[in-house]
């Protein structure tokens, strides 16, 4: 049976406006789904308000998680079932501790220490493509580049062997190469490990690039949800129809043929 | 003409710190450039390629270890009034580019006051103007900078590197934190700037697909050295290997068929 997480009803208030308006949003494993939007639309609060991740007064009502068809608590899905990785890596690691460390607090939280730990951790870094592995994992989230912390947030989900992957703007700071790559590795473990992806962007070069399903936001409401290829040849809303136009505008003429 | 003749340049710094080795990382060496006036030159290349030290020395911020830049045929030294006005540079992060401290409207006049000696009254004439260039609103002139967001802020700027009419202005990864609709609205603004006042731009940044939009000729900078320079076309091939990663990795217009194994390869 394919695994499914199906966020249903979510709003989300700050006093009495309405930030986000009744959210629905469905993920599988081995597929990405691409949230789009612009600067502003809700996305990001509403890969927040999955997780119960909110800032200070934002209040969440209504929400209901199904996984798999049972109806589940945000606080048992985060760093579990579900991983996050947001835009800037850098501020997501604890600056004072190592990437070993990290690495480590996530493993016993499972419940893996020792040897055994420590064979996965290699490992997973070759997974994600972090072939230095003992430098990596000595080193502090300053002595690394953007790229490099991606690929570790990446490794620390899977460490936690989450089956889902909420990813908000993970390339937006990496040049195109790191962008490609990291791209590469999200479709490789989509396939190999049957990851479930939300991928929050505002570059529909991403979408077109790895996105199987695809819901646009706009003002905190969802104005459309379709597959990638629906979406690009007849897209329904203005907003994507706005988001289409400046992307076409940077890339049909490079595209070959 | 050209507004800058770079010959043989080559520039590095000292890596490491207090308790481990220091070394020398070379980042630019023997470096040629000619950059013609009123044209827009798209300065290509991945991180650490060496474009923001290239961008840095072009400023006079640095000076090279060898080699010679020349600006209108005089040897470059330091910045100085007449030289600011006529280069001016935008960089990437626009937060950390204005003061905190002060409005929207005192940051773009800076260069009004210090470089073209401007009076009050025609400095907010002037200020005003330019906001409506950029398409900021007129009551932004009095925000902080904290109260607008990542794309009015760095179109503020644009609008203050614009103040005093230059003739080359440097955009270091200027567009690569906005998003899509914005980075297409700015390049037209400029596209605008550049036909009427024949201000040149030289556009830093990794992303192919803003110089062919933009740019009327690319070069490439990888490994400290130019490895391409050439006329932006429709069909335009890079062929240096490095270059050619930099091509490929451009996203793709359209949604194709996945490129990694299908999925009945996966448990």
């Amino acid at each position: 049976m394919k695994h499914t997480l199906k966020i249903s009803g979510l709003t989300l208030k700050h006093r009495q406006r309405t930030l986000v308006e009744s959210v629905e949003l469905t993920l599988k494993a081995g597929e990405v789904h691409a949230l789009v939007g612009a600067s502003g639309s809700g996305k990001s609060l509403t890969c927040l308000g999955i997780l119960d991740l909110l800032p200070p007064g934002v209040h969440s009502s209504g929400a209901s998680l199904l996984l798999d068809g049972q109806a589940v608590a945000a606080a048992s899905l985060r760093g579990r079932e579900v991983a996050l990785v947001l835009q800037n890596p850098r501020s997501a690691f604890n600056p004072v501790r190592s990437l070993r460390q990290h690495a480590l607090e996530t493993l016993q939280a499972r419940g893996i220490r020792g040897v055994d730990a420590e064979q996965l951790i290699h490992a997973t870094l070759l997974e994600v493509g972090l072939f230095d592995g003992q430098r990596v994992l000595d080193s502090f989230a300053f002595q690394l580049s953007g790229g490099m912390l991606q690929r570790m947030m990446i490794a620390l989900a899977l460490l936690a062997d989450s089956r889902f992957l909420l990813a908000d703007e993970p390339t937006s700071d990496l040049d195109v190469v790191a962008q490609a790559r990291f791209l590469d590795l999200l479709e490789r473990l989509m396939v190999h490990r049957n990851l479930g992806v939300l991928l929050i962007t505002h570059d529909m070069g991403v979408v077109a690039r790895c996105a199987d399903q695809v819901t646009v936001m706009a003002h905190g409401r969802i104005v459309e949800q379709a597959d990638v290829h629906s979406l690009f040849h007849a897209p329904q809303s203005q907003e994507a129809r706005t988001l289409l136009a400046a992307h076409h505008s940077l890339t049909m003429e490079s595209c070959p043929a | 003409m050209n507004l800058f003749q770079i010959r043989n340049l080559s520039h590095g710094y000292t890596a490491g710190a207090m308790f481990s080795k220091r070394h020398r990382v070379q980042v630019l060496s023997e470096l040629n450039l000619d950059l013609p006036e009123g044209q827009n030159l798209g300065l290509l290349g991945g991180s650490g390629s060496g474009k923001s030290t290239l961008a840095r020395l072009l400023m006079g911020l640095e000076t090279p270890d060898q080699g010679s830049i020349h600006f209108n045929g005089q040897a470059l030294q330091g910045t100085h009034p007449e030289f600011l006005q006529r280069v001016q540079m935008v960089f990437q992060d626009a937060l950390s580019a204005f003061n905190p401290q002060r409005s929207i409207g005192w940051s773009i006049a800076e260069p009004l006051r210090h470089l073209a000696g401007m009076h009050r009254e025609a400095c907010q004439a002037r200020v005003e103007q330019l906001l409506q260039q950029v398409k900021l609103e007129p009551a932004d002139i009095d925000k902080l900078p904290a109260q607008l967001s990542g794309g009015q802020l760095q179109r503020a700027g644009i609008a203050r590197a614009m103040a005093v009419g230059p003739q080359l202005i440097i955009l270091d990864e200027a567009l690569s934190n906005l998003d899509r609709v914005l980075q297409v609205q700015i390049l037209d603004l400029l596209a605008e700037v550049r036909r009427e006042s024949g201000t040149g731009f030289l556009l830093i940044t990794h992303d192919l697909s803003l110089v062919r939009r933009f740019c009327q000729r690319v070069v490439v900078l990888a490994d400290g050295n130019l490895v391409e320079d050439r006329e932006v076309t429709p069909g335009m091939r890079f062929e240096h290997p490095a270059a050619r990663i930099l091509q490929e990795a451009v996203l793709p217009a359209m949604p194709g068929a996945r490129q990694v194994a299908p999925r009945t390869a996966s448990a």
